[in-house]
């Protein structure tokens, strides 16, 4: 069980989802629990296919259902099981108190509706207002995003808006009803660099003002360190370590997030040749009796292929997946007492 | 938008001129000669040859051409060699019924040809999927005119529900009118019905796999709005481009139709023309075909416009 | 050489894609069902004469009208004619003539395809003269031509064929303009190769996967148009059987026989559904994109 927090607005608990490939099934997340405050900024990062974005839409209850087993588990939202909600009162909660933004902004908005018919779409949903409000409100929201001439573009379709323009407007979309909680995969993967930075400003300038938890998915360290008060760490559909993002940036105690760290360049050191972590993530539809990293990690030992190790506590919020390193801390804290 | 209208028609020209340069040399392939077949089996060769003048065709094929392309400028079609009456009216007369036999069959082709396809895409490789699409194949696999004959044998011989062939004109009744041409209509949409599902299918297939459609989904939006307002004005995109395609089977189909229900509509005019070498009638009536072909494709380009708001100018 | 080095495909992946399509198309449900139709159906055209002794022209007045029975499983014709041997045989007939049309077409189609693509001032006069030939139905075309060509096989191969060039065409045309702008394009003729070996290596291979797809569909709706067309006097004569006159010829007694029309027909829809089913397959396969045009 991860370190209970005060109140958690949305809790994750032992969620396990497995797809259906071409060969077998295969378990994208596994056993993953989380869980997010009110007004909290928690950040989920790792690499594809490490499960950070099925376990997003799981939330939503978003996955294709025609090759995904049920998944098991609980996500516990206002005191009910998102999972086992009816439909129409999981339609009312999505978009409605809990939003979601997606990583492509070029293929994530419907290329035949107006902007104003697209905002408005949530806006008539979710609050009942009537057209004429619905676009007034879109304008409004448009300007909240910070895009310029907003009663002009607010007519207009997506395909004359950027890329930049268009993650905006989904931003838009996304508070227009002012959802309680506001998850964002990889919002700004797809996008230049200096656009990042604007719709990360954006991001945690709205989440300060409209008072939302965030859960920022991505496989960016970097953007983590901009972003997140908390981070999860997933590789691999298992969490593998979870702390207070500055705690973690200081002190990692997994393997792998030592690697993640390493890679991101920086500016004040000349490292050469920017480290990669050797090897790749083992095959999704593998069973692998010991600790899932063990193939590629630097310090691994006898008993870490043996057995699947356990999230241990490892500090105030803090969790690792890695006995050895969890130990190391322990027996260092011993002797600083 | 009138100027776009304007420089695709402009375009068409060439395209005209030579299909009617082609048809003209079409007609003057075909064996046979119908001063011959006019002036009977038995008439004298001075007969046959005055006829010959009197018709204009024992003059070079070359002055034939132009003649007949300075007349059409004027707007006259000709006069038939066999019937007795002039190309246009021949067609005016006959445009009644190969227009009602299209208007039912399309009737019926839309809705159900797109509808099906969009039923067996949205329950994808169910058994619904797989009854639709069988019955798809099944329409674009079977012989028309075959259905036709089978389908007078069981429904107006065996059962007498329908008359087994002629046309009724409005008229005399709507029901009559109506009675006499759903059989031959729907025997007709068979082909169009396969060939519009199996090609919405495949495009709502790639819709509904886009982002945008999920998009939809986390705002809430319930699943029948989904498909109906966020997949389908997006699945009409591609259906629509094939429209022009969809008509021109229509209209081929036609022509053998009206042959098996014996159906006084052009499609028979031409085939009758074409067998008895009635070179006016043959090369107005297809002439018209082209004419009336190109505007549909213009038409089905606006219609495009309509649909995809990327495409529209401005 | 530096050909051979730019080339995203050389010999030995190209050897192992092709082993990877035929793989894939032999677990492609809708492959294998028309693939097993096709293959029976040409099987039982070519041993047609071993099937049944009966010779498909021969007059017995004696057996006149018989439906179906031991003797004759299809029954006969109105000049006593076995009607089984008159469909086996019909089957050779109409199945090489939708196999030639699919082919001419195909050929000739890949060539005005190509040739528009790679030299841009023949484009605009080879397309103008595909679109006049589009500007009437294809039925329509095929009927004019096979009329001016004469009662024959040969005319109405040629008939369907014309009227079906212009569709291919327009296909090999769209795929070779798109492997045109690839970049690997640029990459051979900065090193000098000429237009016609890049037609030949490079716009033409990849063509053939829309080609392939495109030409079953050809053939399936040559076999129902050759029905057509002899239904309307325009076609294989007799007394040699095709599917189509076959029909041709029972028509004016479908009400007492309705067997002479009934077993050609369905032969037809068999071959066609068949082909279709081929093309689908081969669709998925090649391309599970391409939105064909029949």
């Amino acid at each position: 069980m991860s370190t209970p927090l005060a109140a958690p607005l949305l809790e994750i608990e032992d969620l396990t989802v497995r797809f259906r490939t071409d060969n077998g099934w295969m378990t994208a997340v596994d056993h993953v629990s989380l869980q997010v405050g009110e007004g909290e900024a928690l950040g989920i990062v790792g690499e594809s296919g490490s499960g950070k974005s099925v376990t997003a839409l799981s939330i939503l209850r978003l996955h294709a259902a025609a090759t995904t087993r049920l998944p098991t588990g609980r996500i516990i939202y206002g005191g009910r099981d998102l999972l086992t909600l009816p439909a129409r009162q999981m339609r009312a909660i999505r978009g409605g108190e809990i939003a979601m933004i997606f990583q492509d902004p070029m293929s994530s908005l419907n290329p035949v509706l107006t902007i104003s018919d697209q905002i408005g779409e949530s806006l008539r949903l979710h609050q009942g207002v009537d057209k004429a409000t619905a676009r007034k409100r879109a304008i409004e929201l448009l300007e909240l995003v910070r895009i310029p001439d907003a009663a002009r573009r607010v007519d207009e379709y997506p395909h004359r808006l950027s890329g930049g323009m268009r993650q905006r407007v989904m931003i838009a979309i996304a508070i227009a009803c002012r959802p309680k909680v506001l998850i964002a995969d990889e919002p700004t993967t797809a996008l230049d660099v200096t656009i990042q930075a604007q719709i990360l400003d954006l991001l945690r300038d709205l989440q300060q003002e409209l008072g939302m938890s965030v859960i920022l998915i991505t496989h960016d360290m970097g953007v983590i360190a901009e972003f997140a008060r908390r981070v999860m760490v997933m590789y691999a559909g298992r969490v593998v370590e979870t702390a207070p993002v500055s705690a973690l940036f200081r002190a990692p105690m997994h393997p792998y997030t030592d690697g993640l760290l390493s890679a991101i360049p920086k500016l004040d050191v000349d490292v050469g040749r920017l480290p990669a972590i050797p090897g790749s993530i083992p095959d999704p539809t593998a069973v692998i009796p010991g600790c899932r990293y063990s193939p590629r990690c630097p310090m691994v030992q006898e008993s870490c292929v043996r057995e699947a190790p356990a999230l241990l506590p490892a500090g105030p919020e803090r969790e690792a997946r890695c006995p050895p390193r969890v130990a190391q801390w322990a027996a260092a804290r011993e002797s600083a007492a | 938008m009138y100027r776009g209208i304007l420089i695709r028609l402009s375009q068409a020209v060439p395209v005209l001129l030579i299909f009617a340069v082609m048809v003209f040399m079409l007609m003057h392939l075909l064996p046979g000669d119908p001063a011959v077949a006019i002036a009977g089996p038995d008439a004298p060769e001075e007969a046959v040859q005055r006829i010959r003048e009197q018709l204009g065709l024992d003059r070079p094929l070359m002055v034939q051409l132009l003649e007949w392309f300075a007349h059409l400028a004027v707007g006259n079609f000709g006069e038939s060699l066999v019937l007795k009456q002039s190309v246009l009216s021949a067609v005016i007369e006959r445009l009644p019924v190969t227009l009602s036999l299209s208007f039912i069959s399309l009737v019926i082709t839309l809705p159900l040809g797109i509808g099906l396809g969009v039923v067996a895409a949205y329950w994808r490789n169910s058994w619904i999927d797989s009854f639709v699409m069988l019955t798809a194949l099944l329409g674009v696999s079977l012989p028309a005119f075959w259905v036709g004959v089978l389908s007078v044998l069981l429904f107006s011989v065996h059962l007498g529900w329908f008359p087994p062939s002629g046309y009724v004109p409005l008229s005399e009744g709507v029901w009559p009118w109506f009675a006499a041409l759903i059989q031959p209509a729907v025997v007709l949409a068979l082909f169009q019905i396969g060939f519009l599902a199996r090609i919405t299918r495949s495009a709502m297939l790639d819709v509904m796999d886009q982002d945008f459609i999920r998009t939809a989904r986390a705002k809430g939006v319930d699943e029948w709005t989904t498909v109906a307002k966020h997949a389908f004005r997006n699945t009409l995109i591609p259906v629509v481009t094939v429209l022009g395609i969809t008509l021109s089977l229509l209209v081929g189909g036609s022509v053998v139709i009206e042959q098996v229900f014996a159906l006084p509509g052009i499609g028979r005019l031409i085939v009758q023309g074409i067998l008895a070498r009635d070179y006016p009638v043959v090369q107005g009536t297809m002439l018209l075909f082209g004419f009336a072909f190109v505007l549909i494709n213009i038409l089905v380009d606006i219609i495009y416009t309509i649909v995809d708001p990327r495409v529209r100018y401005g | 050489m530096a050909e051979a080095l730019i080339l995203p495909t050389g010999e030995a992946i190209a050897a192992r894609r092709r082993f990877l399509v035929l793989r894939k198309l032999a677990h492609h449900n809708s492959f294998r069902i028309g693939f097993v139709i096709v293959l029976l159906m040409v099987v039982a055209a070519i041993l047609a004469p071993v099937i049944t002794g009966l010779d498909p022209t021969a007059m017995r007045i004696r057996f006149r009208f018989r439906p179906p029975s031991a003797e004759f499983p299809f029954g006969t014709d109105q000049f006593g004619r076995d009607l089984l041997t008159r469909v086996l045989y019909g089957a050779q007939l109409s199945l090489w003539i939708g196999l030639a049309v699919a082919v001419l077409s195909a050929v000739v189609g890949a060539a005005v395809g190509v040739l528009s693509a790679q030299y841009r001032r023949l484009d605009s006069l080879l397309m103008r003269i595909m679109d006049a030939l589009m500007a009437a139905p294809a039925i329509l075309l095929a009927i004019g031509l096979g009329a001016a060509l004469g009662p024959q096989t040969h005319s109405v191969i040629i008939a369907l064929a014309v009227a079906y060039i212009p569709r291919t065409a327009r296909i090999v045309r769209a795929s070779a303009l798109v492997t045109r702008e690839l970049e690997f394009i640029e990459a051979a003729r900065v090193s000098g190769a000429s237009s016609v070996r890049i037609m030949f290596r490079h716009l033409l291979p990849n063509a053939t996967g829309p080609l392939l797809v495109q030409s079953t569909f050809v053939f399936a709706y040559a076999i129902l148009a050759e029905a057509a067309l002899s239904f309307l006097g325009i076609g294989p004569p007799p007394p040699e059987p095709s599917w189509g006159n076959i029909i041709a010829e029972g028509r004016d007694f479908a009400v007492q026989s309705w067997w002479i029309m009934l077993f050609p027909g369905i032969a037809i829809s068999l071959a066609a559904l068949g082909m279709n089913l081929l093309g689908d397959g081969l669709r998925d396969v090649l391309d599970p994109r391409l939105k064909v045009e029949s």
